[in-house]
């Protein structure tokens, strides 16, 4: 009876070592994986200068009665600018260059410039959404726990850790790559609150001149 | 062969002359010994005028937390490494330094766990927004100002960035909390720096440096924490890898490095002196007992060490530094006696005829620096007591114990040129030496009506230069704007410090709009204004809470607003209404309220930081006469006080000066020709070395001041005693002894030209130049002036 006790707790024992061991070695691997995956994606992705893409961004929000669907182009210029020009639903354009932020729309035809600096709300988001544009991730490790949902081409998950800035907003962002992995094919965000962005980037050319005009916002605004 | 009288008197001799070599020795090697237990200061306050602007700004910037911190730029040096290499060294040098030199390191902040600290911050928006900001609000609660609203808010929901935004505009859609971030952001990048966060670090523009900011217990004034503190940091910066360079910025960095340069200087000079002085001697006397007179300055100083250490407490730095030129003055009185008893027939005659003009001639110097006891500078009286006491140490030894161990007999024969009885000179010579003093005093007359005078305290700071060099390479790197002005409110307790700072901003945001002023009122006003403005914001909303959401409901829709597209904003309008304070646990609002708010000894301090211009000084120095307790300190006001405080000291010590000096000299003198003679030289000097300073550049300062008080009391010797002789006609060896009297002079004043010091150097040049004119107008302007004057045969023979 004793002999059978022991030996049932030492055949325990040594299950619930293989499995923790098991385990251990699987969260090693999948980390080095996704450390792998990570650099392998920000050394491909460091060799852009240039970038232009179109996007469809679908978003359903609560803000808004309707999904909303916006078409256009995005610009990018390392290491500090960007164009986001919308054609529908209606005209839009964003330019961030450096310190400064200018917006036109069709609605109003009036340009709009506003110092980042002098707002924080402002470039706060600016710079989370610029941080997923740039492909480099391994900062992020630190606010976000990152999963490797497939690796080639690569496919993560990001959830935010909980007291942090994007923690109060965001409930996970996933980032597929297209297949040959120089750029992004998708963001998907999805928000606490249960609102959803989907971002599809389209016909992305990279390391191409852009004209000095993508940076202009429409030169007949008031 | 020698009678008994004559057996007794000659060991009597011996026995005295061995006593008073022996208490002598004693003497010396006790007050040598007495130095090294010294300690002394370089406080710069020490130097600065006793005026409660002056003092209540030197006691700000000292007890506040500015001086005592350190600050680090990490740059990369190497191309081949990058930001990431940069970053982890930061974070690495940061993690080695350790209490107790180091307090705390400011290298990182979480961009995230800001933004959230920020908008953590918004809840209090209800207490923080003024009535003017509601009347604004209400302007706009209409169809046209609600429609323009709402169509900016959709605008920003086509941003890229919209997904972050979204939650703001649903809780904040008419952008009331907007400025109260922006007034946050706007207090927490005011440091003057321009930092970019990058990964947390805080990166230049360049990429290739980063800041550290640290805290250190240790005061910038304590000489040797200070000296502790630097070498610590030094020896963390040798562990770095070779390619990261590192520039300390720190008020310790200047305390140690003028500490260095001053002991530097008053060891070279020191050596440099001692050995001019000794060659001299041997090389126009050769003879061992010359040395006695070197011996006299330098036991007269080291007893004066120590006695106005006893008088004074801790001696400043400064004033020691002139205890070469010391030197160099009261040893004029040993060279007097030296050569009048080895010329002399008879020794006892011969310390008669110069007793008179040496006094004469001491005592005159001896008012010059007892007119420092009027000043405000503490540091001047210090001077005074030092410089007296080693002058009348000086006159004493000279005219009792000197001629014991000198014996006379007949001195081996100058050079023509020294020989009294050989000066005989035509009148035709006289008036061309005349002439040629004219010239040269027109000349340095109009060079000196140009001479400047400096009042920036930066001046007096004699850091080596590679402490400038890391100075410039910061500011190019970091771009660090002109250090602001501060308005200091000083009140018993934190509530009446806000009140009164709030009351300050409005009116400084009513003259100046809040562009360039830095206040926290602008985002934490009292206690008792956030009750009133929670008051304000309820009955506020509680009357137009309805008129919005129709508003919003009405003219949303046009946009694809949704019904319940605001709600977050109506769901919290009445929260965060305690008005009691935020949590500590806000590091990122900790840090800011760190700048703003000081807890002093009596009470607290709120600081409002503005352009340190002449305008916002003015209207600033208005607001704080309406507002007793507070008072402001600027730079450049700093500058102006000292300015104005030296200015008027320099007036009444020199007007002190002005009187004794022709005062004494009229009266040891007897007589009014006599004295304006002996005063040509004084004139001459002063003229000169204002001139001399102005020829090369350099601007007048209270030391150069005090210089050329001192230039006035050698000058005057020389006058005297040429004057003096000229009358007389005494054997007393006047013209060799007032050439060597000016030489050792020179020698002390000239060493000093070798000083890196500023202040050793200006007071250096202002000596030199002014008792090299001094003496060249005592030898050759006094003796012709004074046959020119009393230019009958009689008169001269008289």
């Amino acid at each position: 009876m004793t002999i059978r006790a022991v030996t049932i707790f030492l055949l325990l024992f040594s299950a619930a070592t293989y499995v923790y061991a098991q385990n251990s070695q699987v969260s090693e691997k999948s980390r080095a994986d996704l450390n792998g995956v990570l650099s392998r994606l920000e050394k491909k992705m460091s060799g852009i200068k240039t970038l232009k893409t179109g996007f469809v961004q679908e978003k359903e929000l609560a803000i808004f009665k309707q999904k909303v669907v916006l078409k256009g182009t995005v610009y990018i210029e390392k290491p500090a600018r960007l164009a986001w020009h919308v054609n529908e639903p209606m005209k839009y354009i964003m330019v961030i260059s450096q310190d400064m932020i200018s917006q036109w729309d069709e609605d109003t035809n009036k340009v709009q410039k506003i110092s980042l600096s002098k707002n924080p709300a402002f470039e706060a988001a600016i710079g989370q959404m610029q941080e997923w544009f740039s492909g480099a991730y391994t900062p992020l490790l630190k606010e976000y726990e990152i999963e490797l949902l497939k690796e080639n081409p690569a496919s993560l998950k990001f959830t935010p850790r909980a007291a942090t800035f994007a923690g109060n907003v965001i409930k996970s962002v996933t980032v597929d790559f297209r297949k040959d992995e120089q750029y992004i094919n998708r963001i998907f965000i999805e928000e606490k609150s249960g609102d959803t962005t989907n971002l599809s980037f389209v016909e992305t050319h990279l390391n191409i001149p852009l004209e000095d005009s993508v940076w202009k916002v429409n030169p007949g605004a008031k | 062969m020698p009678n008994n009288s004559s057996l007794i008197q000659a060991k009597e001799n011996v026995r005295t002359k061995a006593l008073i070599f022996i208490v002598s020795l004693i003497v010396i090697a006790a007050s040598l010994t007495g130095i090294l237990f010294i300690s002394f200061d370089n406080d710069m306050e020490l130097m600065l005028p006793d005026n409660d602007e002056i003092r209540r700004s030197m006691h700000f910037l000292r007890e506040s937390n500015f001086s005592d911190k350190i600050i680090i730029s990490l740059g990369l040096n190497d191309s081949a490494y990058t930001e990431t290499d940069l970053i982890r060294e930061v974070d690495r040098f940061a993690q080695s330094l350790k209490p107790p030199l180091i307090n705390d390191a400011m290298y990182s902040v979480s961009e995230s766990e800001t933004a959230n600290e920020m908008f953590d911050f918004l809840k209090y928006t209800p207490q923080l927004t003024d009535e003017k900001t509601l009347e604004k609000i209400d302007s706009q609660l209409n169809d046209n100002g609600i429609k323009s609203i709402l169509q900016k808010n959709y605008r920003q929901l086509l941003s890229p960035s919209s997904i972050f935004i979204t939650p703001i505009l649903r809780s904040d859609p008419l952008g009331i909390k907007t400025g109260l971030l922006s007034a946050l952001q706007k207090l927490s990048s005011s440091t003057g720096y321009e930092v970019a966060i990058k990964n947390g670090h805080f990166v230049s523009k360049d990429g290739k440096h980063a800041l550290l900011i640290l805290k250190t217990p240790v005061s910038v004034t304590d000489g040797f924490g200070s000296r502790n503190l630097i070498s610590y940091l030094k020896k963390e910066i040798d562990a770095l890898p070779p390619y990261i360079s590192a520039d300390i910025i720190a008020g310790h960095l200047h305390t140690v490095s003028n500490e260095n340069v001053i002991k530097r200087d008053i060891k070279i000079v020191s050596i440099i002196a001692a050995i001019s002085f000794l060659l001299i001697f041997f090389f126009f006397f050769r003879d061992i007992k010359a040395a006695y007179i070197f011996l006299i300055p330098l036991a007269s100083v080291a007893v004066s060490i120590n006695l106005s250490y006893f008088i004074m407490g801790n001696l400043s730095y400064f004033i020691m530094g002139m205890g070469a030129v010391i030197a160099g003055i009261s040893i004029d009185y040993g060279i007097h006696i030296y050569i009048a008893v080895r010329t002399g027939s008879n020794r006892k005659e011969a310390v008669r005829n110069v007793t008179r003009p040496i006094v004469t001639g001491a005592l005159t110097t001896m008012s010059v620096f007892a007119a420092f006891f009027f000043s405000e500078v503490r540091g001047f009286h210090q001077l005074a007591v030092f410089s007296i006491l080693s002058i009348l140490f000086c006159l004493l030894c000279s005219l009792y114990i000197l001629p014991v161990f000198i014996e006379g007999k007949k001195a081996r024969a100058f050079p023509a040129f020294f020989d009294e009885s050989s000066n005989e000179t035509e009148f035709i010579s006289d008036k061309a030496r005349i002439f040629c003093w004219a010239i040269l005093l027109i000349i340095l007359l109009f060079l000196s009506s140009k001479a400047a005078f400096n009042s920036d305290i930066k001046q007096f700071d004699g850091s080596e230069p590679y402490i400038f060099k890391a100075e410039d390479n910061f500011q190019s790197v970091w771009g660090e704007k002109d250090n602001p002005a501060i308005l200091v409110v000083q009140e018993e307790s934190l509530e009446k410090a806000l009140f009164t700072n709030e009351r300050i901003y409005r009116d400084s945001v009513n003259r100046f709009g809040n562009e360039d002023i830095s206040n926290f009122a602008a985002i934490w006003p009292s206690n008792q204004t956030r009750t009133e403005n929670s008051a304000r914001w309820i009955t506020f909303w509680k009357e137009r809470e309805k008129k919005l959401k129709s508003l919003l409901a009405k003219h949303g829709a046009s946009y694809n607003f949704s019904d319940n597209a605001f709600l977050p904003f109506f769901e919290n309008l009445y929260g965060g209404m305690n008005a009691s304070g935020w949590s500590e646990g806000n590091l990122f609002l900790k840090r800011i309220k760190e700048r703003f708010v000081l807890e002093s000894g009596n009470g607290y301090q709120v600081l409002t930081y503005f352009p340190d211009n002449d305008q916002y000084i003015v209207a600033f120095t208005e607001f704080c006469r309406n507002y007793p307790g507070s008072f402001i300190v600027s730079r450049k006001s700093l500058s102006k006080a000292l300015s104005d405080s030296i200015s008027s000291e320099i007036i009444y010590l020199s007007a002190i000066a002005a009187f004794f000096i022709p005062f004494l000299t009229l009266i040891l003198l007897k007589d009014l020709r006599l004295t304006i003679l002996a005063l040509i030289p004084v004139f001459t000097g002063i003229i000169a070395s204002l001139g001399i300073l102005t020829l090369l550049g350099l601007t007048l300062n209270a030391p150069s001041i005090i210089a050329i008080m001192v230039v006035t009391g050698l000058c005057i010797d020389y006058g005297i005693f040429m004057a003096y002789t000229c009358r007389y006609h005494f054997n007393t060896g006047t013209v060799i002894s007032v050439f060597l009297s000016a030489l050792t002079t020179l020698i002390g004043a000239g060493v000093l030209l070798f000083a890196r010091h500023p202040v050793l150097f200006s007071i250096g040049v202002t000596l030199f130049s002014g008792v090299l004119a001094g003496y060249m107008a005592s030898i050759a302007a006094v003796p012709s002036m004074y046959r020119l004057w009393f230019n009958s045969k009689r008169d001269i023979a008289t």
